[in-house]
């Protein structure tokens, strides 16, 4: 098989690059190295991909229709698994015009050069932001999800509608996946676990937003990607919409303390109010991915924390920056 | 109070900012002409400043086409509220340009909402469409039952607004007001409206295209009406996360044709073509909500409101347009 990954040096894409190419199959990687974050970050996690013959990196927009085009046209991809983003709640809030480019009108321009060139299949990743504030937990993927709390959602959102639109323009296959919280070594720098474990390994205050009460669905790399993989696999003509999360949400309280457990290290926290753009609950109902594309997650906080933990350290020792300071 | 209506060049628009003017209210006009010198630019650039000359400092009309220099254009053109009409809305030319519908309406959506919400206002008003509907709906549309997806990426553009405009209501406390216009028709309507060109076609004695096999039907909302529902929801402080606003009638293409043609007491000649991709066949709203919500309801029936349409087509004024 030959595949696309858009976003393909960031946390999860690399590790999706990884993952299909032990498979077997052909990768070819298109990222921008968006200055979010490093630039030197997401070159170290492509180092091992990028020793592979079957591994290409294309540094460019996805939304640039001509470069992109001929690349569809150059490699004739059995399916694009999309998932380049402009990622972060709270940015969103100050930039959404950015948020709206990178997520929405790329993805038009690069809808039309798959619809020009092929293949109309299309994997994307979307968000569990997309449920908002109003939608009852455990979150089901039939909700209506017409009230994100912020831009970023909102943008995520208009990216589904419109694949919704081109499956039924077209005859596209599209399978969303609304990812929970995803953790994992690789981990972006300003997310939480890794910049608590930072603050907590180098003995800094950390900023805690709430009473702690908050509670997410923390989802481990390794199990998103068996996911994808899975939808990757399944992905048919429509739009299907699948939830990728653990299942098992845990309070911001109950993190800290697992990540003071993992580091053996006491945080010292300080509390500040809720931030616009918070919410107060994801939980991802994950039935549907179970049946249709047998996604169970195997790896629990704990084990997770734990193995991010590892990574974080292993990183710190080679003298390298893991987190936002 | 003071209002900015974008699109305000439009059909819609240039019937609100009159309206409005008359009640006694300050408008900001953002308005964006068609490219081309065309008839229709001009006589709407006439017609607004005849407003202009009639209500002076009362009507402050601006463009903007850089939807980045929107926060400093609204800063000059402050107001409380905001009733965004301004975008593209054909769905046939969004199959061929979807990007160009993306930008027109959702980038600029999001850009002027962003804009409206740092320079302080307070209530907006958006003009969504039917269009926001997908072809599994059921029938009649209700607000929440809006089926798997759009049909055309002008649906898909206008929906991605909706929720943008709900996420700064749930975010921002903007108060947030999604009307999900129907067929609008009535004089100053837009040439490439079915309506207008089934007049055009039966006066200039050339055939009318019907795409399928006629049996679409459609709600045809009367421009009066769909002006009363705007200044219901221009009051107060609710919001509605979407409303429809249609007659709640729906009329058969042929019905609607049999209608232009005793108007102008002459036969159309009609040929046929297959669908169109990514068009609605029956398109017919559930209003209930916005009855109870705006406390509004429609009153003009399509017999009344395609004479009142005819009479502005044979009238001097539309000669003009369609020269």
């Amino acid at each position: 098989m030959k595949i696309l990954i858009t976003g393909g040096a960031g946390f999860i894409g690399s590790h999706a690059s990884e993952h299909f190419l032990a498979q077997g199959h052909r990768v070819v990687a298109i990222d921008n190295f968006d200055p979010y974050y490093p630039e030197a970050r997401k070159r170290r996690n492509i180092v091992e991909a990028l020793k592979n013959p079957q591994y290409r990196l294309v540094q460019c927009d996805y939304g640039d229709r001509l470069v992109v085009s001929k690349l569809l046209q150059e490699e004739g991809f059995d399916v694009v698994l999309h998932l380049a983003a402009q990622a972060g709640v709270r940015p969103s809030i100050e930039n959404p015009l950015k948020y709206e480019r990178n997520n929405v009108g790329n993805l038009i321009a690069m809808l039309e050069a798959m619809r020009e060139h092929g293949p109309r299949k299309i994997v994307a990743a979307s968000s569990s932001s997309v449920y908002g504030n109003n939608t009852p937990a455990p979150f089901r993927e039939d909700a209506p999800c017409m009230l994100p709390m912020s831009p970023y959602g909102a943008s995520k959102r208009a990216s589904e509608i419109f694949l919704g639109t081109y499956c039924g323009l077209y005859g596209f296959a599209a399978t969303v996946v609304r990812p929970f919280t995803v953790y994992g070594p690789r981990q972006r720098p300003d997310m939480a676990i890794a910049l608590f474990t930072s603050k907590v390994l180098a003995q800094q205050t950390l900023t805690v937003f709430g009473d702690g009460s908050t509670a997410r669905d923390y989802t481990f790399v390794s199990d998103i990607v068996a996911g994808l993989a899975a939808a990757v696999e399944k992905c048919s003509e429509g739009i299907q919409i699948y939830n990728l999360g653990n299942g098992k949400p845990h309070t911001l309280n109950e993190l800290l303390a697992t990540v003071e457990k993992a580091t053996g290290q006491k945080a010292i926290i300080q509390r500040k109010p809720l931030q616009p753009g918070d919410v107060e609950r994801t939980m991802a109902d994950i039935t549907r991915a179970r049946a249709d594309l047998g996604y169970t997650p195997q790896v629990g906080l704990e084990e997770g924390v734990s193995r991010t933990v590892a990574w974080l350290k292993e990183e710190q020792k080679n003298g390298r920056e893991a987190a936002r300071a | 109070m003071k209002i900015l209506v974008t699109g305000a060049a439009g059909f819609i628009g240039s019937h609100l900012i009159a309206q409005l003017l008359d009640a006694g209210h300050s408008v900001s006009a953002m308005v964006r002409y068609p490219s081309t010198a065309s008839d229709q630019s001009k006589k709407r650039q006439g017609q607004i400043d005849a407003l202009g000359a009639k209500f002076k400092d009362k009507l402050h009309v601006f463009r903007c086409e850089d939807v980045t220099a929107l926060p400093g254009a609204l800063k000059k053109n402050a107001s409380e509220v905001c009733v965004h009409l301004a975008g593209r809305s054909w769905v046939r030319e969004s199959i061929g340009w979807p990007e160009l519908y993306e930008d027109a309406n959702y980038r600029n959506t999001v850009g002027l909402v962003e804009a409206l919400r740092v320079n302080g206002c307070r209530r907006i008003l958006f003009a969504s469409t039917v269009m926001v509907y997908g072809k599994d709906a059921p029938l009649p549309y209700e607000e929440e039952q809006l089926g798997c997806a759009p049909a055309s990426p002008y649906g898909a553009a206008k929906l991605a607004c909706e929720i943008l405009l709900n996420s700064y209501h749930a975010l921002h406390k903007l108060e947030t007001v999604n009307l999900r216009l129907f067929s609008v028709y009535g004089p100053h309507l837009r040439p490439d409206t079915v309506p207008y060109l089934i007049a055009s076609a039966i006066l200039k004695g050339r055939p009318f295209t019907i795409y399928g096999d006629g049996s679409s039907m459609r709600d045809y909302v009367e421009i009066q009406d769909v002006l009363r529902a705007i200044q219901s929801a221009l009051t107060g402080n609710e919001s509605h996360n979407a409303l429809n606003i249609g007659s709640g009638f729906g009329t058969p293409l042929t019905d609607l044709i049999q209608l232009i043609e005793k108007a102008f007491n002459k036969k159309a000649e009609l040929v046929y073509k297959p669908a169109i991709l990514g068009e609605l066949t029956v398109a017919i709203p559930d209003i209930s909500l916005a009855m109870e919500k705006l406390k509004w309801e429609p009153q003009v029936s399509i017999e009344t409101g395609i004479q009142r349409l005819a009479e502005w087509i044979r009238s001097p004024d539309a000669r003009f347009m369609s020269a």
